[in-house]
């Protein structure tokens, strides 16, 4: 393996170019941001500019720490555990607002329980529309709040 | 007597059905109840209203320890300090001690309101913009230097914290900053979704990404009343330190339980871990990443001492000292009472009889909470294929009824899997929390002292308050970088 690539397994490496970067696009755009020519004291751009300045010294000196030799390796990621999490997830958050709350929550509970391992028929056909049923019930009924419904 | 006992019941279990709700605060249940105030008697207004600040205060502890999920913010320490020991077997003691400390909490600050009132809030009254600017800072810097793993990360999560603070149309001058031209952030990433997000969903992904195998919670300890009795005799000067942050935090407008409990929780991790290098053998020195009984105790006792602290301005002055009290002006004026400098003067009994209310509504949280510590741990046992959906759904619920927002649910998911990359490469979660909430503070009157100043920075050091908050969050600093080359020499 090259030494470049052995640099990008650490785990300091990765988070202070990861740092460094954010701290320069924050530069870029604090930069970006307009001044109102009557304040009277430090324009709205300076902030983020000086933790955009914080974020890149961070960077760095992470960065360093990452090319010791002792320096810890990349954590390990299941990405096909996390892809099965967080996409039915990110699925249910993002049409959330669009389809009933009591059907999409059934089927979002029943297929995260699927891809969690639940192997029993009784829990696949009972908690689900439970669980949307119960939550419904004491969000718009118990606290008088809104949920999304199509009727 | 009666009927206002009852309400004071009602009150708190609502507030503590409505504080154990992830997404719902005590704000949210007291605004909710104050329409219903307006055909009650004084007496039973604010024993219907206080019960549910108390009760409401004190129950976002209860998913907080339980599921990683902060029932408010102000319970996002308790939360660090008090879910690892419940994921070690020690939930009923966590529990426990939230019960007693957010108890004690009230009860101290309640004795402030009592004897100090005026006098008190002719002090908050001195803090100006370099002051508030100051605390915020010493906040930060304690929390980014104590809250666990390397200073570094520490102060890269604060800084990123403020970064999102930065956020929304500038209070300052009005310019747009860092929306990316979305109409729903031009009011700033919002608190509590951003909460739930990196407490939250950070969790709920890194439990279903664990392999079964590592899923398996260490059988709980039940724990009778009187062992808990120990751990407040051994830390009774924390408890005090803790009840006279609240109570003071709680004195200051724009504050509130947030603010309190984390410079707690981060004095409480220092003195620990000053108590861990000085008897190295302790059993009971803890580390922050295992859970902390003395983190508990101080966020809890903080949390809860904000409910008498904040009362002093409120009734002192006619000021708010959290968002509670805010909307609770409008409920005492509903009553025709306007609070202010005369108000203890003129109206002795009533506020006798807010008192007595504040000092009923903890000892009815004291029963509840104790009664129902056992049965809550149960949650614990609930499986990983049912309570990762499960809390998915809670916490979506919860964040889309604060504003009936669908970007604010779409707002949580990214967070929360930002959260979760963050965590997974070492950077805490609490110093990026409390920096976004004191991030705002802290450049607000930062701009405004220097705006108040002509742009002298002298400002910040040449009043008292002020001078001593910045020399201490720079021994801080000082302080744990020191302690970590000596860790990684030695």
């Amino acid at each position: 393996m090259s030494a470049l690539g052995r640099y990008l397994r650490k785990t300091d490496v990765i988070a202070g170019l990861a740092v460094t970067a954010a701290g320069i696009g924050l530069v870029i755009l604090s930069a970006a941001i307009e001044i109102n020519p009557l304040e009277t004291t430090l324009s709205a751009r300076v902030f983020p500019f000086l933790l955009a300045l914080g974020l890149i010294i961070c960077g760095l000196l992470t960065l360093r720490q990452g090319l010791r030799a002792d320096a810890p390796a990349l954590p390990a990621f299941n990405l096909w555990r996390i892809a099965a999490i967080a996409l039915p997830l990110l699925a249910y958050y993002y049409w959330f607002e669009q389809i009933d709350f009591r059907l999409s929550t059934t089927v979002y509970v029943l297929l995260t329980m699927l891809l969690l391992g639940a192997r029993r028929w009784q829990e696949w056909l009972l908690l689900p529309p439970a669980v949307a049923g119960s939550i419904y019930l004491i969000f718009v009924h118990g606290f008088g709040t809104l949920l999304p419904t199509w009727n | 007597m009666p009927a206002v006992l009852l309400w004071i019941t009602g009150g708190v279990v609502l507030g503590m059905i409505v504080g154990a709700t992830p997404g719902l605060t005590a704000t949210a249940g007291v605004a909710i109840a104050t329409p219903l105030t307006f055909s009650m008697d004084f007496q039973s207004a604010m024993a219907l209203l206080l019960g549910i600040y108390c009760g409401g205060y004190f129950a976002g502890s209860i998913p907080a320890i339980l599921i990683n999920t902060p029932g408010a913010p102000g319970n996002a320490a308790t939360a660090m300090a008090g879910y690892p020991l419940a994921r070690r077997g020690q939930a009923n003691l966590a529990l426990g001690l939230a019960v007693i400390s957010s108890v004690i909490g009230g009860w101290l600050s309640a004795l402030c309101l009592l004897l100090a009132a005026p006098g008190l809030a002719s002090i908050a009254l001195k803090f100006t913009s370099a002051e508030y600017f100051a605390l915020g800072l010493f906040g930060l810097t304690c929390v980014a230097a104590i809250a666990g793993g390397s200073l570094l990360k520490g102060i890269t999560a604060a800084l990123l914290g403020m970064v999102l603070g930065c956020v929304g149309i500038d209070p300052v001058s009005g310019t747009e900053r860092l929306t990316f031209a979305l109409p729903d952030l031009l009011g700033g990433v919002p608190l509590v979704p951003a909460l739930i997000a990196f407490f939250a969903i950070t969790e709920l992904i890194s439990k279903g990404v664990q392999n079964s195998a590592d899923d398996i919670v260490a059988t709980q300890d039940q724990v009778r009343l009187s062992a808990l009795l120990p751990y407040y005799i051994r830390h009774k000067w924390l408890v005090l330190k803790s009840a006279a942050i609240g109570t003071g935090i709680g004195m200051l407008p724009g504050t509130g339980p947030t603010i309190a409990a984390w410079i707690a929780y981060g004095e409480a991790l220092r003195s620990e871990k000053k108590a861990a290098k000085h008897e190295p053998d302790n059993p009971q020195s803890e580390h922050a990443e295992s859970g902390s009984v003395p983190g508990v105790i101080a966020a809890e006792t903080a949390n809860n001492a904000v409910t008498g602290g904040a009362l002093i301005p409120m009734l002192t002055l006619g000021i708010p000292g959290d968002t509670v009290t805010a909307v609770l002006i409008g409920a005492l004026l509903i009553q025709g009472i306007e609070p202010g400098p005369f108000f203890i003067r003129t109206e002795t009994a009533l506020f006798t009889q807010l008192l007595l209310v504040l000092l009923i509504a903890n000892a009815l949280v004291l029963i509840f909470g104790l009664a129902a510590r056992r049965a809550l741990p149960l949650i614990l046992t609930i499986p990983t294929r049912i309570l990762v959906p499960v809390v998915a759904v809670l916490c979506a619920s919860g964040v889309f009824a604060i504003n009936n927002s669908s970007f604010d649910v779409v707002l949580i998911a990214a967070l929360g899997l930002t959260g979760y990359l963050l965590l997974r490469f070492g950077y805490p979660m609490a110093p990026l929390v409390l920096g976004l909430v004191l991030g705002p503070i802290v450049e607000t009157n930062f701009r405004n002292a220097l705006a108040v100043s002509e742009m002298n920075p002298v400002v910040f050091f040449s009043r008292p308050i002020s001078a001593g908050l910045i020399i201490t969050a720079i021994l801080v600093l000082l302080w744990s970088w020191r302690r970590q080359v000596q860790a990684s020499s030695g």
